[in-house]
């Protein structure tokens, strides 16, 4: 009688810890965040070249610039494939300028930003992780708070704005090659009128495509920002924390992007 | 130093340079594309129903779109109201009787939002002024008195729909006079020439079928035959009516031999009917609403066959409604199919 | 008797580990204070508590009589000027060039100075320690030793009023052990405090004016230097080592 009553307990008692601990983790997290965000005004605010900005500028090169290949041959690639396939199909059922609605659909408001948001999250979320982790392990972050250096305001808010900025722009590409460069690349297949494919493609794009898109893509930049460097920050001593915490920066970057995707797309319908 | 560290600041410019450039460029042409700049006119139309209405649903003019819908609410009268607008460039085409109609498309996709052309060239209506619809009485009575052009819809399943529902309409509204003017036969007050009007509309109805069956479907002529043979007997029977002698008189004086004439074309019409839909059929399948309308007329006519068997066995002629065997209806709700 | 830096009652835990235990301790300005200790007696902990790098969980640290927790940012960073910390592992930043660190904390410090007076600057700190190797190079680049000197100059550029040093001899050769020790006695003769945690006798004795001598997180003795070194606890003499221990 008494076994199950001790298990019972120790079962209770494990999950007021685990709450304990997920709401104690959750407020830390919300508290950085909005360190973050406090920093970043001030950062735009007082915006010097000498300070934070050459951070801000080089994580835009290694995030944008860098990651634009990929981007383009991904979205180049669906593109092609959503007008070559759909018209094809669509054209059976006479409803051939049904492409546009999809394209600007998969394009423009869905895979667009989520896509962009999964190579930065892997190119970029990865190594801000894995970087700030490695500042921690060698005491570079107390190095920075020991000559009054805030290490969110000079090392986080611009990696953050670098990054959020990143994901917009690298979005506008993808949209540009996804909707524009991918017309070309049909053209090799299966041809088609560019005044045609532009006209109708600008009858059905709206404002609140394009207005989603990009805040999809800002809210989705930032969130890897966060994550990322929050978790590059949860390293306390040991090397071997790093990877472990860069796996954890990913993951859950995958989710809240896709869990925000989920939300701002509801909003839009709602 | 690497190139790209070196000239890290260009770089990023240019980057961000082009991507914003392309958003304008985009936003710019969507702009354009999409009218954002230009003038629109208001105007407000009603209809019997919302049902297919919606914000945002474009108005097309023989295949254009010159407008969109902005508003719908129901009025105190329980009308639906539209407001909506009509591009600049398109807005001088808006002539006086110029009506709206709501068709639904084949295939069950959608629907549309067709504005007509008043028949005469005016100055274009002033903005905010009401645009009657084809629902309501008053813009079928402008296409009756002959005032709006009526353009014919490209698309064929569209156009026998459009050619099926005024002939139903017809079909329905002579029988249901014929049915209120044959239960004024038993008053004895009653005079005749609304029978005489009835019978002409018979006429009138029939050689619109027949005309439209001609065009529909060349593989009817049965039908059509059946229907011309129905006319044929109706024109006696008319003449017969329109006769100064005609009358409650002449109709119970015959011995039965005018009620006879009426249930044979009824009876004819039931058929022709039947037939009609069977046609329609092939179509249903992608556009229940043709059925549906077929299947109002057949009930139209069976009930005018029952008010005349009805007159018939009145009790001060004879003794009452036989009682029918209800026969299935084709029509069938997408609830009552298996899949 | 006037404290630079005095710790009150403090007790860092982590890991269910007391790397601090109710540790009180004041650091007397103008002087040197040197932490001893067996390794992991908590001297480094000790010392980054001090200088406000490591927050305790209870107790204060103040820093000229202002509790370090409770000051604004801009009192922060007015007591962060006058702090100079060096790293037991130099903890130099990888992504910038040995300039780059030395000049970074002068850039934040001295805002609007020009870039000339700021490499003036760099190259006569870099003379006083003799340190003659290219600097516009990144730390990886660089042997232990040179990052233990850049180290040094990071965190002596600001002239700070309080200077605190982890294990400043390790990786580094004789000549410039020696050459920061005269550093370090000049330093403390123009009134810099200096916090020490070092094992070596030299400096000890060179430096040392009061000794605090740690293990497992608690203060086994503090006094001056010629107390400490006269004590009869055997862990105090063993740590001291034979060289500091006063008959």
């Amino acid at each position: 009688m008494m076994a199950p009553v001790c298990k019972l307990r120790e079962f209770l008692r494990y999950l007021g810890e685990a709450s304990i601990r997920y709401a104690r983790e959750s407020l830390y997290a919300a508290g950085y965040v909005f360190e973050i965000h406090k920093r970043t005004f001030r950062f735009l605010r007082h915006i010097q070249p000498k300070y934070g900005y050459r951070v801000f500028i080089m994580q835009m090169l290694f995030t944008g610039f860098e990651a634009l290949w990929i981007i383009a041959v991904i979205s180049l690639a669906l593109g092609a494939l959503i007008i070559i396939q759909g018209r094809s199909l669509l054209i059976q059922v006479g409803q051939g300028t049904l492409v546009y609605p999809i394209l600007i659909m998969v394009i423009t408001r869905e895979l667009g930003p989520l896509l962009t948001a999964f190579v930065i999250i892997a190119r970029s979320g990865t190594a801000m992780a894995t970087e700030l982790g490695y500042s921690v392990v060698s005491h570079e972050i107390e190095a920075y708070v020991s000559f009054g250096i805030n290490p969110i305001g000079y090392l986080i808010v611009p990696r953050f704005l670098g990054v959020t900025v990143s994901m917009v722009i690298l979005n506008l590409y993808f949209n540009i090659f996804g909707l524009l460069g991918s017309f070309i690349v049909t053209q090799f297949i299966k041809p088609l009128q560019m005044n045609e494919y532009v006209d109708n493609l600008l009858s059905y794009l709206t404002p609140a495509d394009v207005f989603s898109s990009l805040l999809k893509s800002f809210i989705f930049g930032a969130i890897i920002a966060c994550t990322a460097t929050y978790y590059g920050f949860r390293v306390e001593r040991s090397p071997t924390e790093i990877p472990q915490m860069a796996i954890k920066a990913v993951s859950r970057s995958f989710i809240l992007c896709i869990l925000a995707d989920a939300a701002i797309t509801l909003v839009y319908y709602i | 130093m690497k190139f790209k560290i070196q000239f890290a600041s260009e770089i990023v410019g240019i980057f961000a340079l082009i991507a914003i450039i392309a958003l304008a460029t985009i936003l710019i042409m969507m702009g354009i594309n999409q009218r954002w700049f230009a003038r629109n006119y208001y105007y407000t139309s009603r209809f019997a129903s919302g049902k297919g209405l919606e914000q945002g649903m474009s108005i097309n003019f023989k295949g254009f779109e010159i407008g969109r819908i902005t508003d719908i609410y129901l009025t105190d009268e329980n009308d639906v109201e539209i407001k909506f607008y009509i591009q600049d460039k398109y807005q001088p085409k808006v002539f006086e009787n110029s009506v709206l109609q709501h068709t639904s498309s084949a295939l069950g996709f959608g629907g549309d939002l067709i504005f007509h052309q008043g028949a005469q060239q005016t100055n274009p209506l002033e903005e905010f002024s009401y645009i009657p619809s084809l629902d309501l009485p008053e813009g079928r009575y402008l296409v009756t008195r002959g005032l709006v052009k009526i353009a014919r819809d490209e698309d064929a399943i569209t156009r026998v729909v459009d050619d099926v529902e005024p002939i139903l309409e017809n079909v329905n509204q002579l029988l249901l006079s014929l049915n209120t003017t044959l239960t004024a036969l038993n008053d004895p007050g009653a005079g005749d020439s609304a029978l005489g009007d009835v019978m002409k509309n018979l006429v009138r109805t029939t050689g619109d079928l027949s005309a439209f069956l001609h065009q529909a479907r060349p593989g009817l002529n049965a039908i059509i035959d059946n229907l011309g043979n129905m006319t044929g007997d109706s024109r006696g029977l008319v003449t017969k009516l329109l006769d100064p002698k005609g009358s409650l008189a002449t109709l119970l004086d015959d011995n039965n031999r005018l009620f006879d004439q009426i249930e044979g074309i009824l009876r004819d019409a039931a058929y022709s009917m039947g037939e009609v839909r069977g046609f329609s059929t092939t179509f249903t399948t992608a556009r229940p609403q043709i059925l549906e309308l077929l299947e109002e007329g057949r009930q139209a006519v069976r009930l005018s066959q029952d008010v005349l068997e009805g007159l018939r066995n009145n009790p001060l002629l004879s003794g009452g409604i036989t009682p029918r065997l209800e026969a299935p209806t084709t029509q069938q709700g997408y609830r009552d199919e298996v899949f | 008797m006037t404290y630079s830096t005095e710790i009150q009652n403090v007790r860092i835990v982590r890991n269910g580990h007391a790397l601090l235990d109710n540790v009180s301790a004041g650091l007397e300005e103008g002087k040197c204070t040197v932490l001893m200790g067996t390794s992991g007696s908590g001297t480094s902990c000790f010392m980054k508590t001090a200088a406000g790098i490591m927050a305790p969980d209870t107790g204060r640290v103040l820093a000229w009589n202002q509790d370090i927790e409770l000051m604004s940012a801009q009192q922060q960073f007015v007591f962060r000027e006058k702090m100079g910390f060096v790293f037991q592992d130099a903890a130099l930043w990888a992504n910038m060039t040995g300039f780059q660190n030395i000049a970074l904390p002068f850039q934040f410090h001295r805002r609007g100075m020009p870039q000339e007076k700021i490499a003036a600057r760099i190259a006569e700190i870099a003379g006083e320690f003799d340190f003659t190797g290219n600097l516009d190079r990144r730390p990886v680049d660089f042997s232990t030793g040179e990052q233990k000197i850049i180290s040094y100059m990071r965190a002596m550029i600001l002239e700070p009023r309080i200077l605190f040093l982890d294990d400043p001899t390790g990786a580094i050769d004789n000549i410039f052990e020696k050459r920061v020790l005269d550093i370090l006695v000049k330093r403390k003769d123009q009134g810099c405090t200096l916090v020490v945690n070092t094992h070596n006798p030299t400096y000890t004795l060179r430096l040392a004016d009061t000794i605090i001598v740690m293990k497992a997180g608690k203060i086994m003795e503090q006094g001056p230097a010629s107390q400490v070194r006269a004590s009869s606890d055997p862990y105090v003499r063993g740590v001291l080592s034979d060289a500091l221990c006063l008959p």
